[in-house]
């Protein structure tokens, strides 16, 4: 068989990457090659060049090192036992597509992850040695993610965050026994605990950086992680459950959920159909409330529907906040001239910017429903669940049907089901 | 801001070009110091088109007294950001809010208030504007110079249209970030270029001023070809982030038809603007999400 050229390895090894979701390369620390005299920078805001017809921002060259892979992770389409096109690159390769793609600003940076070759040990070398060849042959100053194998020595981790924005590990599943059963070469808390090292690492690095600027840097970019959502059983509340565990426990800056795809010559412990695509879209909501809108599982799950096998999942019709808001309807009406953020932020159809805008506005006078409407875009939304001085919503609040007013026609459901 | 009572406009700002903040900023001084309403300045860029002089016009006086205006750094980047915005009345509008300010200290802070928000929604177009820039610029390799060390050096360029007047705000960053390669950025109106020690301003150009091709992008194109996941197109949301014109001079927009499965595209593809055609039409399968993560 002729040998492959640079461009069909891409399209394999490419292929092979695009189930993982992450394509963040914000959040790192600010970098410029004018002081090396090299290629490529860091801004701290990451920038999205291209968006694929998928939705999807384009920033880093997302790719497998290779997809060659000795494990047999059941959901996986490069385990071992699968019978796709394989290819693999050197890392000197790697590092010559990056730099071709970034001098023509197609990219941020590289995203490299790997199916696990001869040992796990000697892959992450590799992964390391592309990493360390950017940085120190040809002082690149742009993003570099890695995806680290847990299996792997430490000192090969301690490597990577020495050379990488951002470091990750996919934890794969909600629940260990769920690993056990999909990918029985890897073992749910031995993920966790090195995220754990990860984790603490990473912090470490950061205070000795508050004292000291030269100390060494590690994974500036923080840590984040995969799960694979409807290859296995669990429900919304186990999900959101091990998201929070791992936002806790392991200091995890992002959970990625990844709605699981129907690979070919699936096992027969799989799902034969994707779950909705419209649950990863809840999900990501939910996690959002969780981070950033002071929501706890518990809280979140109140909005939840529970179906014939008793399993709690949030409500595809409708975002999670509003789900929420129609099953607490006491705290509501919420006064916009009054409550403060954190009261604020529950209001369905009201965001973080919407949110500071009023709160800055009232300052200057009493805010009426016309001043909502030139700061927030979601006002109608808003309307059952708040009082400005002209405004209140009377009985409104108490419609036994206000969920079937607030949820969208079905016929746009079915969009959602595509 | 109109009116009866209003009085012509008198007096007039002279400034060099639609970049020339710091003419716009020490005119805007003078006028504050010598208490001249808004409405009786006119605001005259010399590169535009000349406006016939139908009066006689009042350079704005000398004036060596400094108003007090104390402006936090927020709002003058706000202000200062604005004035790189397309809109011809951007200069009388910032210098209106500056005299505004002088009986309403806190005004910048009142997102309620329709000169404010004008403000803040220009300095957010530009921003973005900026933030594209970045982004959708595509270098092509133009081939080497022999350095003074006797060193190769790649050499690139490009061609972009950015919405506002913020070509050489730009050149910043990308010296920052293409430091060992030299470069060169051609829009219409100016161009900027990097020869590893010094950042160049220059006259407008066109597009055939830059190659129209290079190797590489048969290799971009596979791997935007190989990343996009068919069972989930989100059409809606690419086409909000990557608006036509700046997808039309994306090596990757010729592949987007071909991709979303458009069959009435292929056969003519004209570089970028059919294939871009093809994104901006609305698809039945258009999923009404939009950017995942988001909640309101
Ligand atoms: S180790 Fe990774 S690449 Fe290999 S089968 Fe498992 S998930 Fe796939």
């Amino acid at each position: 068989m002729p040998a492959l050229t640079r461009a069909e390895k891409l399209e394999i090894l490419a292929d092979a990457a695009k189930y993982d979701a992450s394509c963040a390369s914000s959040g790192s620390i600010k970098r410029s090659s004018l002081g090396t005299g090299g290629i490529g920078s860091t801004t701290g805001m990451g920038i999205c060049h291209s968006y694929a017809p998928d939705g999807r921002c384009i920033s880093l060259l997302k790719i497998l090192m290779t997809n060659y892979c000795m494990f047999d992770c059941l959901y996986c389409i490069n385990r071992l036992s699968s019978n796709v096109r394989r290819a693999a690159f050197t890392p000197q390769q790697i590092v010559d597509l990056t730099l071709d793609f970034y001098k023509r600003n197609y990219i941020e940076g590289l995203f490299l992850s790997s199916g696990i070759i001869r040992s796990p040990d000697y892959t992450m070398e590799r992964i390391v040695e592309v990493a360390r060849l950017l940085r120190e042959e040809h002082k690149f100053g742009g993003y570099i993610h890695l995806k680290t194998i847990p299996e792997a020595d430490p000192d090969l981790l301690t490597n990577a965050g020495k050379y990488a924005d951002r470091l990750s590990i996919n934890i794969e599943l909600p629940s260990d026994e769920s690993i056990t059963r999909l990918a029985p070469e890897k073992s749910g808390p031995h993920i966790r605990k090195t995220m754990g090292t990860l984790g603490q690492r990473i912090s470490d690095a950061k205070a000795e950086r508050k004292s000291s600027r030269k100390a060494p840097l590690f994974a500036p970019g923080g840590h984040s992680t995969q799960m694979i959502i409807g290859a296995d059983e669990s429900d919304d509340a186990r999900v959101l459950t091990t998201s929070t565990r791992l936002y806790k426990g392991v200091g995890l800056k992002r959970v990625y959920y990844s709605a699981f795809s129907p690979i070919p010559d699936p096992s027969a412990q799989l799902p034969p159909v994707a779950p909705p695509l419209v649950r990863e879209h809840r999900l990501y909501q939910a996690d959002w409330l969780l981070r950033f809108y002071g929501f706890g599982v518990d809280e979140i799950m109140t909005g939840a529907k529970r179906d014939a096998a008793g399993k709690r999942h949030l409500d595809l019709a409708i975002d999670p906040k509003l789900a929420w808001a129609l099953q607490n309807r006491e705290h509501f009406p919420v006064d916009l001239n009054r409550a403060d953020k954190s009261i604020l932020l529950r209001v369905p159809g009201l965001g973080v910017n919407g949110a500071l805008a009023i709160i800055k506005a009232r300052r200057f006078g009493t805010l009426r429903l016309a001043d909502i409407e030139t700061l927030c875009r979601n006002v109608s939304k808003m309307l059952p669940f708040i009082i400005t001085r002209d405004w209140t919503p009377g009985p409104r609040l108490d419609d036994a049907n206000l969920y079937a007013k607030l949820a969208p026609k079905p016929k746009q459901l079915e969009l959602f089901a595509t | 801001m109109t009116g009866l009572a209003q009085k012509p406009q008198d007096y007039r700002a002279y400034l060099s070009s639609e970049t020339d903040l710091a003419g716009w900023r020490n005119q805007a001084r003078r006028a504050l110091a010598e208490d001249i309403p808004p409405e009786r300045i006119d605001w005259h860029v010399e590169e535009r088109s000349a406006t016939p002089d139908l009066a006689p016009h009042l350079p704005l006086p000398q004036s060596n007294t400094a108003p007090a205006l104390h402006l936090n750094n927020q709002h003058l980047t706000v202000l200062i950001t604005a004035l790189l915005h397309s809109d011809a009345d951007r200069f009388a509008l910032a210098y209106r809010l500056l005299w505004r300010m002088r009986k309403q200290p806190r005004l910048m802070g009142n997102p309620a208030d329709r000169d404010v928000k004008r403000i803040w929604a220009m300095a957010k177009s530009v921003r973005r504007d900026i933030h594209k820039m970045h982004a959708f610029v595509r270098f092509r390799k133009v081939g080497y110079r022999e350095d003074e060390g006797g060193k190769l050096r790649e050499q690139f360029a490009a061609w972009f249209e950015p919405d506002h007047h913020i070509t050489k705000h730009v050149a910043v960053f990308f010296r920052d970030r293409f430091t060992a390669m030299d470069w060169l950025i051609v829009t219409p109106r100016t161009s900027i270029a990097w020869d590893g020690q010094n950042l160049r301003a220059g006259p407008g150009g066109k597009r055939t001023d830059i190659p129209d091709s290079d190797a590489i992008e048969d290799e971009w194109r596979s791997y935007y070809r190989s990343i996009f996941n068919p069972a989930r197109l989100k059409v809606q949301t690419m086409k909000s982030e990557m608006p036509m014109k700046y997808c039309k001079n994306l090596p990757e927009a010729e592949v987007i038809s071909v991709l979303i499965g458009d069959s009435n595209l292929r056969g003519h593809q004209t570089r970028g603007k059919v294939l871009c055609d093809a994104i901006h039409k609305p698809l039945a399968t258009t999923s009404p999400n939009s950017i995942k993560g988001q909640t309101q």
